[in-house]
Protein backbone atom coordinates (compact mmCIF):
# COMPACT_ATOMS: atom_id res chain seq x y z
CA UNK A 1 0.00 0.00 0.00
CA UNK A 2 2.60 1.89 1.00
CA UNK A 3 4.83 1.75 -2.30
CA UNK A 4 1.29 2.53 -4.60
CA UNK A 5 1.26 5.55 -2.75
CA UNK A 6 5.18 6.39 -3.67
CA UNK A 7 4.74 5.64 -7.36
CA UNK A 8 1.69 7.75 -7.33
CA UNK A 9 3.17 10.74 -5.52
CA UNK A 10 6.66 10.12 -8.11
CA UNK A 11 4.08 11.08 -11.27
CA UNK A 12 2.42 13.74 -9.46
CA UNK A 13 5.29 15.51 -8.53
CA UNK A 14 7.09 15.03 -11.88
CA UNK A 15 3.92 15.90 -13.67
CA UNK A 16 4.13 19.34 -11.68
CA UNK A 17 7.92 20.22 -12.26
CA UNK A 18 7.63 19.25 -16.18
CA UNK A 19 5.09 21.51 -16.29
CA UNK A 20 6.35 24.36 -14.90
CA UNK A 21 10.08 23.57 -16.52
CA UNK A 22 7.79 23.67 -19.89
CA UNK A 23 7.67 27.24 -19.34
CA UNK A 24 10.76 28.27 -17.60
CA UNK A 25 12.70 26.84 -20.35
CA UNK A 26 11.37 28.28 -22.64
CA UNK A 27 12.24 31.64 -21.41
CA UNK A 28 15.38 30.87 -20.34
CA UNK A 29 16.49 29.79 -24.12
CA UNK A 30 14.86 31.74 -25.91
CA UNK A 31 17.47 31.85 -28.93
CA UNK A 32 17.61 28.78 -29.08
CA UNK A 33 13.78 27.76 -28.95
CA UNK A 34 11.98 30.01 -30.30
CA UNK A 35 14.35 31.65 -32.81
CA UNK A 36 14.66 31.08 -36.79
CA UNK A 37 13.52 26.84 -35.82
CA UNK A 38 10.94 27.41 -33.14
CA UNK A 39 11.40 24.31 -30.66
CA UNK A 40 9.81 22.85 -28.25
CA UNK A 41 10.46 20.66 -25.53
CA UNK A 42 7.19 18.83 -24.63
CA UNK A 43 8.21 17.69 -21.06
CA UNK A 44 4.88 17.35 -19.88
CA UNK A 45 4.00 14.67 -22.66
CA UNK A 46 7.81 13.27 -22.17
CA UNK A 47 6.79 12.59 -18.29
CA UNK A 48 4.16 11.33 -19.04
CA UNK A 49 5.28 8.64 -21.78
CA UNK A 50 7.60 7.80 -19.05
CA UNK A 51 5.09 7.05 -16.42
CA UNK A 52 3.38 4.60 -18.85
CA UNK A 53 6.04 2.81 -19.55
CA UNK A 54 7.89 2.02 -16.45
CA UNK A 55 5.14 2.39 -13.39
CA UNK A 56 3.88 -0.35 -12.21
CA UNK A 57 1.19 -1.34 -14.39
CA UNK A 58 -0.88 -3.11 -11.87
CA UNK A 59 -1.29 -0.03 -10.10
CA UNK A 60 -4.37 2.59 -10.74
CA UNK A 61 -2.76 5.99 -10.76
CA UNK A 62 -5.55 7.86 -12.61
CA UNK A 63 -3.49 8.87 -15.23
CA UNK A 64 -6.34 9.84 -17.43
CA UNK A 65 -7.76 12.45 -15.10
CA UNK A 66 -4.15 13.95 -14.33
CA UNK A 67 -3.59 13.95 -17.56
CA UNK A 68 -7.08 15.60 -18.85
CA UNK A 69 -5.99 17.85 -15.65
CA UNK A 70 -3.10 18.98 -16.50
CA UNK A 71 -3.84 19.50 -20.09
CA UNK A 72 -7.00 22.02 -19.00
CA UNK A 73 -4.38 23.84 -16.85
CA UNK A 74 -1.58 23.89 -19.96
CA UNK A 75 -4.16 25.78 -22.21
CA UNK A 76 -4.99 27.93 -19.50
CA UNK A 77 -1.61 29.38 -18.25
CA UNK A 78 0.24 28.97 -21.31
CA UNK A 79 -2.07 28.73 -24.64
CA UNK A 80 -5.10 31.04 -23.07
CA UNK A 81 -7.65 28.90 -24.73
CA UNK A 82 -9.50 25.89 -23.36
CA UNK A 83 -9.65 22.31 -25.23
CA UNK A 84 -6.52 21.68 -27.41
CA UNK A 85 -3.90 19.80 -25.10
CA UNK A 86 -7.27 18.74 -22.81
CA UNK A 87 -7.89 16.79 -25.83
CA UNK A 88 -4.65 15.80 -27.09
CA UNK A 89 -2.79 15.03 -23.53
CA UNK A 90 -5.24 11.75 -23.15
CA UNK A 91 -5.17 10.68 -26.74
CA UNK A 92 -1.33 10.35 -26.27
CA UNK A 93 -1.75 8.26 -23.25
CA UNK A 94 -4.55 6.08 -25.16
CA UNK A 95 -2.17 5.70 -27.91
CA UNK A 96 0.82 4.76 -26.13
CA UNK A 97 -1.35 2.20 -24.30
CA UNK A 98 -2.94 1.05 -27.03
CA UNK A 99 0.52 0.46 -29.41
CA UNK A 100 1.83 -1.54 -25.76
CA UNK A 101 -0.89 -4.09 -26.21
CA UNK A 102 0.89 -5.19 -28.99
CA UNK A 103 4.69 -4.73 -28.83
CA UNK A 104 6.95 -5.43 -26.05
CA UNK A 105 8.38 -2.74 -24.24
CA UNK A 106 12.12 -2.22 -24.95
CA UNK A 107 14.05 1.32 -25.66
CA UNK A 108 13.54 0.64 -28.94
CA UNK A 109 9.80 0.52 -29.12
CA UNK A 110 9.74 3.41 -26.64
CA UNK A 111 11.28 5.61 -29.06
CA UNK A 112 8.99 4.37 -31.88
CA UNK A 113 5.81 4.99 -29.29
CA UNK A 114 7.55 8.68 -28.49
CA UNK A 115 8.13 9.95 -32.12
CA UNK A 116 4.54 8.97 -32.94
CA UNK A 117 3.12 10.65 -29.54
CA UNK A 118 5.07 13.73 -30.41
CA UNK A 119 3.84 13.66 -33.92
CA UNK A 120 0.25 13.94 -32.79
CA UNK A 121 1.07 16.51 -30.79
CA UNK A 122 2.20 18.25 -32.83
CA UNK A 123 -0.12 18.17 -35.82
CA UNK A 124 -3.14 18.05 -33.69
CA UNK A 125 -1.52 21.06 -31.90
CA UNK A 126 -1.19 22.95 -34.81
CA UNK A 127 -4.54 21.94 -36.31
CA UNK A 128 -6.26 23.36 -32.07
CA UNK A 129 -4.22 26.34 -32.88
CA UNK A 130 -5.60 27.03 -36.53
CA UNK A 131 -8.95 26.43 -35.41
CA UNK A 132 -9.03 28.98 -32.30
CA UNK A 133 -6.88 31.89 -34.90
CA UNK A 134 -3.95 31.49 -33.05
CA UNK A 135 -1.27 30.61 -35.17
CA UNK A 136 1.26 32.76 -37.22
CA UNK A 137 2.58 30.17 -38.98
CA UNK A 138 1.53 28.89 -42.08
CA UNK A 139 1.09 25.15 -42.79
CA UNK A 140 4.44 25.10 -44.87
CA UNK A 141 6.22 27.36 -42.44
CA UNK A 142 5.21 25.06 -39.81
CA UNK A 143 6.56 21.79 -41.24
CA UNK A 144 8.92 23.21 -42.82
CA UNK A 145 11.02 25.23 -39.82
CA UNK A 146 9.55 23.78 -36.63
CA UNK A 147 7.95 20.21 -37.16
CA UNK A 148 11.41 18.54 -37.63
CA UNK A 149 13.60 20.47 -35.18
CA UNK A 150 10.91 20.31 -32.29
CA UNK A 151 11.13 16.24 -32.89
CA UNK A 152 15.01 16.53 -32.92
CA UNK A 153 15.14 18.08 -29.64
CA UNK A 154 12.68 16.15 -28.23
CA UNK A 155 13.91 12.55 -29.31
CA UNK A 156 17.51 13.98 -27.62
CA UNK A 157 15.54 14.58 -24.53
CA UNK A 158 13.64 11.59 -24.25
CA UNK A 159 17.27 9.26 -24.97
CA UNK A 160 19.37 11.07 -22.53
CA UNK A 161 16.34 11.15 -19.37
CA UNK A 162 15.59 7.74 -20.56
CA UNK A 163 17.59 5.37 -18.10
CA UNK A 164 17.83 7.79 -15.46
CA UNK A 165 13.82 8.48 -15.12
CA UNK A 166 13.48 4.25 -15.61
CA UNK A 167 16.21 3.81 -12.33
CA UNK A 168 13.93 6.93 -10.60
CA UNK A 169 11.02 4.80 -11.10
CA UNK A 170 12.60 1.35 -10.21
CA UNK A 171 14.01 3.43 -6.76
CA UNK A 172 10.72 3.47 -5.92
CA UNK A 173 9.50 0.13 -6.57
CA UNK A 174 8.78 -3.05 -4.53
CA UNK B 1 -8.51 -3.92 -32.03
CA UNK B 2 -11.71 -4.63 -30.49
CA UNK B 3 -10.38 -2.77 -27.26
CA UNK B 4 -10.05 0.38 -29.02
CA UNK B 5 -13.35 0.06 -31.39
CA UNK B 6 -15.60 -1.12 -28.14
CA UNK B 7 -18.40 1.24 -28.10
CA UNK B 8 -17.88 2.67 -24.78
CA UNK B 9 -14.29 4.06 -26.05
CA UNK B 10 -15.38 5.12 -29.16
CA UNK B 11 -18.93 7.35 -27.18
CA UNK B 12 -15.88 8.29 -24.78
CA UNK B 13 -13.30 9.80 -27.90
CA UNK B 14 -16.31 11.26 -29.80
CA UNK B 15 -18.03 13.37 -26.85
CA UNK B 16 -14.53 14.46 -25.78
CA UNK B 17 -14.17 15.77 -29.65
CA UNK B 18 -17.02 17.19 -29.12
CA UNK B 19 -16.35 18.54 -25.92
CA UNK B 20 -13.11 20.08 -26.98
CA UNK B 21 -14.32 21.61 -30.16
CA UNK B 22 -17.01 23.63 -27.98
CA UNK B 23 -14.14 24.46 -26.15
CA UNK B 24 -11.71 25.61 -28.55
CA UNK B 25 -14.65 27.97 -29.80
CA UNK B 26 -15.98 29.18 -26.63
CA UNK B 27 -12.92 30.53 -25.21
CA UNK B 28 -11.13 31.52 -28.06
CA UNK B 29 -14.42 34.10 -28.47
CA UNK B 30 -14.07 34.89 -24.93
CA UNK B 31 -10.52 35.54 -25.44
CA UNK B 32 -11.03 38.22 -27.87
CA UNK B 33 -14.25 39.90 -26.78
CA UNK B 34 -13.83 39.80 -23.06
CA UNK B 35 -11.36 41.77 -20.74
CA UNK B 36 -11.17 38.61 -18.43
CA UNK B 37 -11.19 35.18 -18.68
CA UNK B 38 -14.10 33.54 -16.77
CA UNK B 39 -13.38 33.28 -12.83
CA UNK B 40 -12.89 29.65 -12.54
CA UNK B 41 -10.30 29.92 -15.25
CA UNK B 42 -8.49 33.21 -13.95
CA UNK B 43 -8.64 32.16 -10.48
CA UNK B 44 -6.79 28.85 -11.59
CA UNK B 45 -4.06 30.94 -13.64
CA UNK B 46 -3.69 32.87 -10.78
CA UNK B 47 -3.08 29.62 -8.36
CA UNK B 48 -0.63 28.34 -11.20
CA UNK B 49 1.29 31.69 -11.30
CA UNK B 50 1.83 31.10 -8.02
CA UNK B 51 3.53 27.82 -8.00
CA UNK B 52 5.97 29.39 -11.19
CA UNK B 53 7.26 31.99 -8.94
CA UNK B 54 9.00 29.06 -6.73
CA UNK B 55 9.80 27.54 -10.04
CA UNK B 56 11.22 31.08 -11.47
CA UNK B 57 13.67 31.64 -8.49
CA UNK B 58 16.03 28.86 -9.40
CA UNK B 59 15.65 28.96 -13.34
CA UNK B 60 16.51 32.97 -13.16
CA UNK B 61 19.43 32.90 -10.62
CA UNK B 62 21.02 29.84 -13.48
CA UNK B 63 20.09 32.74 -16.43
CA UNK B 64 22.07 35.11 -14.09
CA UNK B 65 25.11 33.51 -13.86
CA UNK B 66 24.88 32.81 -17.59
CA UNK B 67 24.38 36.87 -18.11
CA UNK B 68 27.23 37.59 -15.54
CA UNK B 69 29.87 35.51 -17.46
CA UNK B 70 28.58 36.57 -20.76
CA UNK B 71 28.76 40.71 -19.55
CA UNK B 72 32.53 40.33 -18.01
CA UNK B 73 33.38 39.42 -21.81
CA UNK B 74 31.67 42.19 -23.58
CA UNK B 75 33.10 44.76 -20.82
CA UNK B 76 35.28 46.20 -22.76
CA UNK B 77 34.04 46.74 -25.87
CA UNK B 78 30.87 47.60 -23.82
CA UNK B 79 32.57 50.80 -21.77
CA UNK B 80 34.00 52.28 -24.99
CA UNK B 81 30.65 52.48 -26.66
CA UNK B 82 29.03 53.83 -23.82
CA UNK B 83 31.33 56.13 -23.44
CA UNK B 84 31.09 57.94 -26.48
CA UNK B 85 27.55 57.64 -25.56
CA UNK B 86 27.82 59.83 -22.31
CA UNK B 87 28.90 63.17 -23.73
CA UNK B 88 25.84 63.20 -25.85
CA UNK B 89 23.28 61.87 -22.79
CA UNK B 90 23.68 65.13 -20.86
CA UNK B 91 23.24 67.53 -23.29
CA UNK B 92 20.01 65.48 -24.82
CA UNK B 93 18.55 65.49 -20.90
CA UNK B 94 19.24 69.15 -20.26
CA UNK B 95 17.27 69.70 -24.05
CA UNK B 96 14.77 66.86 -23.08
CA UNK B 97 14.19 69.01 -19.46
CA UNK B 98 13.62 72.16 -21.13
CA UNK B 99 10.97 70.77 -23.70
CA UNK B 100 8.84 68.46 -21.29
CA UNK B 101 8.70 71.90 -19.03
CA UNK B 102 7.74 73.73 -22.56
CA UNK B 103 5.19 71.43 -23.71
CA UNK B 104 3.94 71.49 -20.16
CA UNK B 105 3.32 75.51 -20.52
CA UNK B 106 1.81 75.25 -23.63
CA UNK B 107 -0.57 72.22 -23.05
CA UNK B 108 -1.76 74.78 -19.20
CA UNK B 109 -2.50 77.57 -22.14
CA UNK B 110 -4.59 75.63 -24.33
CA UNK B 111 -6.17 73.57 -21.93
CA UNK B 112 -4.90 70.38 -23.43
CA UNK B 113 -4.74 67.61 -20.67
CA UNK B 114 -4.99 64.53 -22.61
CA UNK B 115 -2.84 64.25 -25.66
CA UNK B 116 -1.77 60.91 -27.57
CA UNK B 117 1.65 61.39 -25.97
CA UNK B 118 0.71 60.67 -22.34
CA UNK B 119 0.89 57.17 -20.81
CA UNK B 120 0.98 55.47 -17.54
CA UNK B 121 3.47 52.89 -16.96
CA UNK B 122 3.58 49.59 -14.96
CA UNK B 123 6.73 47.49 -14.62
CA UNK B 124 6.55 43.28 -14.60
CA UNK B 125 8.87 40.62 -14.78
CA UNK B 126 8.55 37.64 -17.34
CA UNK B 127 7.41 34.43 -15.40
CA UNK B 128 7.29 32.57 -18.77
CA UNK B 129 7.29 32.15 -22.09
CA UNK B 130 4.40 30.08 -24.20
CA UNK B 131 5.80 26.28 -24.93
CA UNK B 132 4.21 26.51 -28.29
CA UNK B 133 5.83 26.64 -32.18
CA UNK B 134 2.80 28.59 -33.54
CA UNK B 135 2.03 30.97 -30.57
CA UNK B 136 4.26 34.00 -29.32
CA UNK B 137 2.94 34.72 -26.08
CA UNK B 138 4.63 35.10 -22.79
CA UNK B 139 3.03 35.09 -19.05
CA UNK B 140 4.12 38.55 -16.75
CA UNK B 141 3.40 38.33 -13.16
CA UNK B 142 1.20 41.71 -12.82
CA UNK B 143 -2.42 41.42 -13.05
CA UNK B 144 -5.41 43.30 -12.58
CA UNK B 145 -4.52 44.25 -9.24
CA UNK B 146 -1.99 45.86 -10.22
CA UNK B 147 -3.98 47.79 -13.11
CA UNK B 148 -3.36 46.31 -16.13
CA UNK B 149 -6.31 45.85 -18.51
CA UNK B 150 -6.12 44.41 -21.62
CA UNK B 151 -4.81 45.94 -24.88
CA UNK B 152 -2.36 47.81 -22.91
CA UNK B 153 0.87 47.68 -25.26
CA UNK B 154 4.05 46.36 -23.90
CA UNK B 155 7.25 47.67 -24.01
CA UNK B 156 11.14 46.95 -23.18
CA UNK B 157 13.76 49.48 -22.93
CA UNK B 158 14.16 49.53 -26.73
CA UNK B 159 11.12 49.35 -27.72
CA UNK B 160 7.20 47.84 -28.19
CA UNK B 161 6.90 44.36 -27.61
CA UNK B 162 3.22 43.23 -27.76
CA UNK B 163 0.13 43.94 -26.06
CA UNK B 164 -1.76 42.77 -23.42
CA UNK B 165 -4.46 39.50 -24.50
CA UNK B 166 -5.12 38.45 -20.98
CA UNK B 167 -5.79 40.07 -17.46
CA UNK B 168 -5.91 37.61 -14.47
CA UNK B 169 -6.16 38.89 -10.65
CA UNK B 170 -1.91 38.47 -10.48
CA UNK B 171 -0.74 37.78 -13.35
CA UNK B 172 -1.69 38.14 -16.87
CA UNK B 173 -0.44 36.63 -21.02
CA UNK B 174 1.48 39.18 -23.69
CA UNK B 175 0.84 38.78 -27.36
CA UNK B 176 4.39 39.63 -28.50
CA UNK B 177 4.31 41.69 -31.81
CA UNK B 178 5.87 39.36 -33.74
CA UNK B 179 3.06 37.22 -33.32
CA UNK B 180 0.48 37.99 -36.59
CA UNK B 181 -1.67 35.35 -36.00
CA UNK B 182 -5.32 36.23 -37.11
CA UNK B 183 -6.62 36.76 -34.15
CA UNK B 184 -3.61 39.23 -33.17
CA UNK B 185 -3.37 42.84 -32.69
CA UNK B 186 -2.12 44.76 -35.87
CA UNK B 187 -0.31 47.68 -34.19
CA UNK B 188 -1.52 51.24 -36.13
CA UNK B 189 2.30 52.88 -37.14
CA UNK B 190 3.64 55.75 -38.72
CA UNK B 191 7.06 56.06 -40.21
CA UNK B 192 8.37 59.57 -42.40
CA UNK B 193 8.29 59.37 -45.60
CA UNK B 194 10.08 62.10 -47.95
CA UNK B 195 7.22 64.32 -48.48
CA UNK B 196 4.30 63.07 -46.38
CA UNK B 197 3.48 60.99 -43.19
CA UNK B 198 3.34 57.53 -44.42
CA UNK B 199 0.70 55.34 -41.52
CA UNK B 200 -0.08 51.51 -41.46
CA UNK B 201 -0.49 48.31 -39.81
CA UNK B 202 2.11 45.81 -38.76
CA UNK B 203 0.41 42.82 -40.50
CA UNK B 204 3.09 40.18 -40.42
CA UNK B 205 6.44 38.64 -39.21
CA UNK B 206 9.14 37.08 -40.89
CA UNK B 207 10.26 34.67 -38.68
CA UNK B 208 13.03 33.66 -41.08
CA UNK B 209 15.40 36.79 -40.99
CA UNK B 210 13.42 38.56 -37.91
CA UNK B 211 11.95 41.21 -39.79
CA UNK B 212 8.21 43.08 -39.00
CA UNK B 213 6.16 43.83 -42.22
CA UNK B 214 4.32 47.23 -42.31
CA UNK B 215 1.68 46.93 -44.72
CA UNK B 216 -2.39 48.83 -45.79
CA UNK B 217 0.12 51.83 -46.19
CA UNK B 218 -2.04 55.13 -46.54
CA UNK B 219 0.46 56.65 -48.98
CA UNK B 220 2.98 56.22 -51.90
CA UNK B 221 6.28 57.96 -50.83
CA UNK B 222 9.39 57.41 -50.76
CA UNK B 223 11.52 55.80 -47.78
CA UNK B 224 14.90 55.76 -46.46
CA UNK B 225 16.25 52.64 -44.92
CA UNK B 226 16.94 53.35 -41.28
CA UNK B 227 14.00 55.77 -40.97
CA UNK B 228 12.35 55.20 -37.30
CA UNK B 229 8.73 53.46 -37.18
CA UNK B 230 6.48 54.44 -34.01
CA UNK B 231 3.10 54.12 -33.24
CA UNK B 232 0.29 56.50 -34.44
CA UNK B 233 -1.83 56.49 -31.18
CA UNK B 234 -4.33 55.95 -33.53
CA UNK B 235 -7.67 53.72 -32.08
CA UNK B 236 -7.20 51.03 -29.15
CA UNK B 237 -5.54 52.19 -26.19
CA UNK B 238 -1.80 52.33 -27.38
CA UNK B 239 -0.43 55.81 -26.90
CA UNK B 240 1.53 57.83 -30.05
CA UNK B 241 5.79 57.47 -30.59
CA UNK B 242 6.46 54.17 -28.88
CA UNK B 243 9.16 52.90 -30.97
CA UNK B 244 8.65 49.83 -33.57
CA UNK B 245 11.97 49.45 -34.64
CA UNK B 246 13.77 50.65 -37.99
CA UNK B 247 13.43 50.91 -42.02
CA UNK B 248 14.99 47.91 -43.72
CA UNK B 249 13.62 48.05 -46.94
CA UNK B 250 10.51 47.76 -49.20
CA UNK B 251 9.36 44.90 -51.34
CA UNK B 252 6.08 43.74 -52.63
CA UNK B 253 3.24 42.00 -50.27
CA UNK B 254 2.52 38.15 -50.69
CA UNK B 255 -0.43 39.38 -52.79
CA UNK B 256 1.66 40.86 -55.47
CA UNK B 257 -0.58 44.29 -55.59
CA UNK B 258 0.31 46.45 -52.84
CA UNK B 259 3.73 47.23 -51.35
CA UNK B 260 5.05 46.43 -47.67
CA UNK B 261 7.67 48.26 -45.50
CA UNK B 262 9.92 45.36 -44.11
CA UNK B 263 11.02 46.22 -40.37
CA UNK B 264 13.57 45.41 -38.19
CA UNK B 265 12.19 45.63 -34.64
CA UNK B 266 14.52 47.61 -31.79
CA UNK B 267 13.22 45.62 -29.01
CA UNK B 268 14.83 41.84 -28.88
CA UNK B 269 11.50 39.76 -28.83
CA UNK B 270 13.06 36.84 -28.08
CA UNK B 271 15.32 37.95 -25.06
CA UNK B 272 12.89 39.05 -22.40
CA UNK B 273 12.97 39.87 -18.85
CA UNK B 274 11.81 42.80 -17.97
CA UNK B 275 8.78 44.82 -19.45
CA UNK B 276 6.38 48.06 -18.98
CA UNK B 277 3.10 47.99 -19.32
CA UNK B 278 1.96 51.06 -20.80
CA UNK B 279 -2.02 52.50 -20.57
CA UNK B 280 -3.26 55.63 -22.16
CA UNK B 281 -3.45 58.23 -19.76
Amino acid sequence: MLKKSRHYLLFIIGLFISFYLEGALMHAFPYLLAGKFPMVPYLTVTWLIYTILFSDRKQNIHIYWWTFGIGLLYDSYYIGVLGIYTFIFPIVVLVTKLILEYVDENIYSSIMIYLIDIIIVLVLGYTGGRMSHLVYFSGIHFFAYAFGPTLLLNLVIFLVLYFPISLLFDKYRK
Amino acid sequence: MHKFFSSRNLVIFVVGLVASVGLIGGSAAVRNNRAMPIFIQEFGNDVVGIGDRVIAVPANGIDKVFGSVDNLINTYSENNYLKSKVCRLQSTEARNEALTNENKDLKEQLHLNETLTGYTAINASVLARTPSNWQQQIVINKGALAGIEKNMSVIVDKGVIGRIVEVNKTNSKVELITDSGDSASHFAVQVKGNKTMVNGLISGYNNANNELEMGNLTAKDKIKRGAKVTTNGLGGVIPKGLFIGTVTGVSSAADGTSEQINIKPAADTRNIDVVTVIGKK
